[in-house]
């Protein structure tokens, strides 16, 4: 497998996926669930109210106290991972430098979160968002998976144009099994981003979304006369570019970054932005532990 | 407006390449990004904070057209019709002579003629032709048929009105041969109309333009110097050329010292004459006005005249009696005698002032008097000479070749017998065999001249060759003038013709600058007398530098004085009357469309750095 060498699968087995605000499970997995429910693990009492299971009164508590106490159990319970990669047209960027292509990135990085999740017997499920064609992997629990996940992977291409409000809107209402969600995206969306978040937030999931941008998108250097064209839409523009306007254009996607952290921070969504020119394993041992999605 | 160049228009079809150009700069480089987002974004932010950007790229293009548009415009040379005086080609002639020194129009008609030429230069059209010819002593031509404007006023602007009588003859000589060849000549005589001479018949249409408004001016005529019984008189005229009464103040100033003043009412269009008994020995005398009303023409408010060349030569002829003597330094012009008796001057000394004393048969005294001297059949010994005895051997051996023997005939010349004397320091002029007659040298200096003989004892005071003789050897003593003339006209050539001997002329000019003229074999002449006054000679010799007298320079011209402005000049038959603006002249716009032009690149050079 070409996405990663054993050394760092080994080291990425030792990783797991942190969420603080997800909680609903079928399975049972490897962490416990904030939820009280009806597991066997005794978590507190309370006192009983109207319309509570009668079957969860603690009895020997009723005899000996004679009043009725419900017995709170911890519960259990196993983790739904979704990673989502935008593989839009925007993605296949730049086309002539493997090293700081952003879908091969983007690739790399969910290879390595699905694995951390496989390995954490997590519900793994991945979804590659390409316009209405959007391809599905998983959802798929156990490390045995991970060689499959990365096949699935190695299998994307970036094309066409992708409305990500509404993938995600879509991906919100489809879910069955709400959990830690990964967005990967370069967020060049003209229609925007932040319904789609605000779907997923309140179907329940917890977002993670992070921004990958390639060296030249954030200081181009290229001057002249010229017409831009996109890649992604076939949309076109014309610019005469000097220093000034390249010292404007890094001023706009700073502040443009600033409003996607600041809409983010208030949303509780971890956002994570990303240059492909920064290593990868380095991004998840550092920068994405740093954000506390993973320890 | 018209155009001069209409076909210069077609140089407007180079929009066509510009608008190409422009389009073909607008076919942007292709380059491919991931998203155009954020640079429309970008974009759209630029536009809202500067809304002319935009139009930018249109403003460029307009300024440039607009550039291009001005350019041709001027090349095509447009032009405003004007109504002017003359058009086609002209002639100018321009008086500048001394009455367009008058002031009655700011600051003086010359300058009030050179701005009419000017506004002709403005108005010429692009085939016209100007010829100028300053009308002065002697007429010259500035610029000839030319076109172009800046070298018309650079040559007019060299040219200035001098204090002197115009030479209208040669002037419309000149013009006539200007005028000549072109169809549409014009001759425009621009004056105050003191026009004269036997004037020839002009091949082309004559115009005069008139300059000047007033006439009042008071003039000194003439002055002038006459012998009259002994005495010296002076004559004074003052004219007023004016429409009315003048009072004036008339000073005269004998050598540098005030010696009348006197108050004139001189009647409109009347002269005044006066005179005076000048003291004995005056060199030079200056007469000044001072009228009390209006008078516009200064140059002619003052007169100078020169009393003998300006060189009193005193001359003291000490002798027992020689008739001879006396009767040849009356008779020499040029020169102021005196006698003395010998006892006198034993008795009462010498006085001084004296430029050259004739010792005859008298013993010289110790200390020498001062001046030139003359000594004939000197007798006993002094620091100058020694008389060692007689000799009767008088027959002419030798007569050198001096300024002293010029023009002397000899002939069998008979002396009974001569002085022998001694004198190291003088040569030999003429020698007989038994000693030198005719000695001369300079000693301490001073000129001396010793005839060793008793001119009584000789027959020379009968011969031809006797007031030759003594014309020389005065005249080698103390040089008299060296100019022809005491009075001139300013610009008039006043020719210098220094004694043998001389190494410089220096001319002290009435302003006091000076200039040293060396003779040689051309002819010594200065013909730059513009200033009116008194000129100062001195010569240079071998053994310093002496006076050589004066020269005075006067405005004695009643044509000039005149400052009357003529409505109409008469040339041969025919009357030419004042001009008027009949014709039509082109003033061009062209140098401001270029300043249009300049002005829309340094816009269009903004707009485009400020984007």
């Amino acid at each position: 497998m070409s996405l990663f060498d054993e050394a760092t699968l080994r080291k990425l087995e030792q990783l797991t996926l942190v969420a603080d605000r997800v909680r609903v499970g079928v399975m049972k997995g490897d962490r416990r669930s904030r939820k009280r429910g009806s597991s066997v693990e005794f978590a507190d009492y309370r006192n009983y109210v109207q319309g509570d299971d009668l079957r969860r009164l603690d009895w020997n508590i009723y005899a000996r106290l004679e009043r009725p106490f419900i017995k709170l159990l911890e519960e259990e319970e196993d983790l739904a991972v979704h990673l989502l990669l935008d593989c839009s047209g925007s993605m296949a960027w730049p086309p002539d430098d493997p090293e700081t292509h952003k879908l091969s990135y983007g690739l790399r990085l969910a290879g390595a979160l699905g694995h951390i999740g496989l390995s954490g017997g997590d519900l793994v499920q991945v979804v590659l968002l390409q316009g209405d064609s959007s391809r599905r992997w998983g959802p798929f629990r156990g490390r045995q998976n991970s060689l499959r996940l990365f096949q699935f992977l190695e299998s994307a291409t970036a094309a066409g144009p992708t409305n990500l409000n509404l993938t995600l809107r879509q991906y919100a209402q489809r879910a069955r099994r709400p959990g830690l969600i990964f967005i990967l995206s370069d967020l060049f969306s003209p229609d925007g981003y932040q319904d789609g978040l605000n779907a997923l937030q309140s179907r329940g999931y917890e977002v993670g979304l992070i921004h990958i941008l390639s060296p030249d998108e954030v200081a181009p250097e290229a001057g002249g006369d010229l017409k831009l064209v996109d890649v992604e839409t076939g949309r076109q523009t014309e610019i005469s570019l000097d220093q000034a306007t390249l010292a404007l254009y890094r001023e706009r996607l700073q502040s443009w970054q600033t409003e996607i952290a600041a809409h983010c921070r208030r949303r509780q969504i971890h956002y994570i932005p990303v240059v492909t020119d920064l290593a990868w394993d380095k991004l998840i041992l550092q920068t994405i532990r740093a954000a506390g999605v993973v320890k | 407006m018209s155009l001069l160049a209409p076909l210069a228009l077609l140089l407007g079809l180079l929009a066509g390449p510009i608008i190409l150009l422009y389009m073909l700069r607008l076919r942007r480089q292709e380059m491919p990004v991931s998203s155009v987002m954020l640079w429309e974004k970008l974009l759209r932010d630029r536009e809202a904070n500067a809304p002319w950007q935009r139009l930018r790229r249109n403003l460029l293009l307009l300024l440039q057209l607009l550039i291009l548009a001005a350019l041709v415009l001027a090349l095509a040379r447009p032009f405003w019709p004007i109504p002017t005086i003359a058009s086609g080609s002209v002639v100018v002639l321009l008086d500048g002579s001394a009455s367009m020194l008058a002031t009655d129009v700011e600051p003086n008609r010359f300058t009030a003629a050179t701005r009419e030429v000017e506004r002709l230069i403005s108005n010429l059209s692009g085939q016209d032709r100007m010829t100028i010819i300053l009308v002065g002593q002697t007429p010259t031509v500035l610029a000839a048929a030319a076109n172009d404007r800046s070298l018309l006023r650079q040559a007019l602007s060299e040219a200035s009105a001098l204090p002197v009588t115009a030479d209208w003859e040669a002037a419309f000589a000149l013009a006539a041969g200007a005028a000549q060849g072109f169809q549409d000549a014009t001759i425009l005589l621009i004056s105050d109309g003191g026009v004269r001479g036997n004037l020839p018949p002009l091949p082309a249409e004559l115009v005069y333009l008139p300059i000047g408004t007033a006439s009042e001016n008071l003039a000194i005529s003439a002055l002038a110097t006459r012998p009259i019984a002994g005495d010296l008189q002076l004559l004074a005229s003052v004219t007023n050329y004016g429409r009315q009464a003048q009072q004036t103040l008339l000073t005269l100033n004998v050598d540098g010292r005030l010696f009348d003043s006197r108050r004139l009412n001189v009647p409109a269009g009347e002269t005044t004459s006066l005179s005076w008994a000048l003291p004995p020995g005056t060199t030079a005398v200056n007469a000044q006005l001072e009228p009390q009303g209006e008078d516009f023409l200064a140059a002619d408010n003052q007169a100078w005249v020169v009393n003998q060349g300006g060189l009193n030569r005193r001359i003291l002829l000490i002798t027992a009696g020689n008739l001879f003597l006396e009767q040849i330094f009356t008779v020499l012009p040029g020169l102021t005698s005196f006698k003395a008796s010998p006892a006198a001057v034993a008795s009462q000394g010498l006085d001084d002032g004296f430029d050259l004393t004739v010792w005859d048969g008298v013993a010289l005294p110790e200390p020498l008097p001062d001046g030139d001297l003359l000594i004939i059949n000197p007798q006993g010994e002094n620091s100058l000479l020694r008389v060692t005895g007689i000799f009767t051997a008088t027959s002419l051996s030798r007569v050198s070749d001096s300024p002293l023997t010029q023009y002397v005939e000899w002939g069998d010349l008979r002396i009974r017998q001569a002085q022998q004397v001694t004198a190291p320091w003088a040569e030999t002029v003429i020698g007989a065999e038994g000693g030198p007659l005719l000695l001369a040298g300079e000693r301490e200096g001073r000129r001396i001249v010793i005839l060793t003989f008793d001119l009584r004892d000789s027959d020379l005071p009968l011969r031809i060759a006797f007031p030759i003789l003594m014309a020389n050897i005065t005249e080698w003593l103390n040089p008299g003038q060296i100019v022809e003339r005491q009075n001139y006209q300013p610009g008039d050539l006043v020719t210098l013709k220094p004694p043998p001997g001389s190494t410089a002329v220096i001319i002290t000019y009435p302003d006091g600058r000076q200039r040293t003229l060396i003779p040689g074999e051309e002819l010594l002449a200065i013909n730059d007398t513009w200033l009116t006054g008194l000129y100062q000679l001195t010569l240079r010799e071998l053994g310093g530098e002496r006076p050589g007298g004066y020269f005075a320079v006067n405005l004695f011209d009643q044509q000039e004085s005149d400052i009357t402005v003529a409505a109409a000049v008469q040339i041969g038959e025919t009357a030419v009357v004042q001009a008027s603006d009949k014709d039509v002249g082109q003033r061009e716009i062209w140098p401001w469309l270029a300043l249009a032009a300049l002005l829309l690149m340094m816009g269009e050079w903004w707009v485009f750095y400020r984007g």
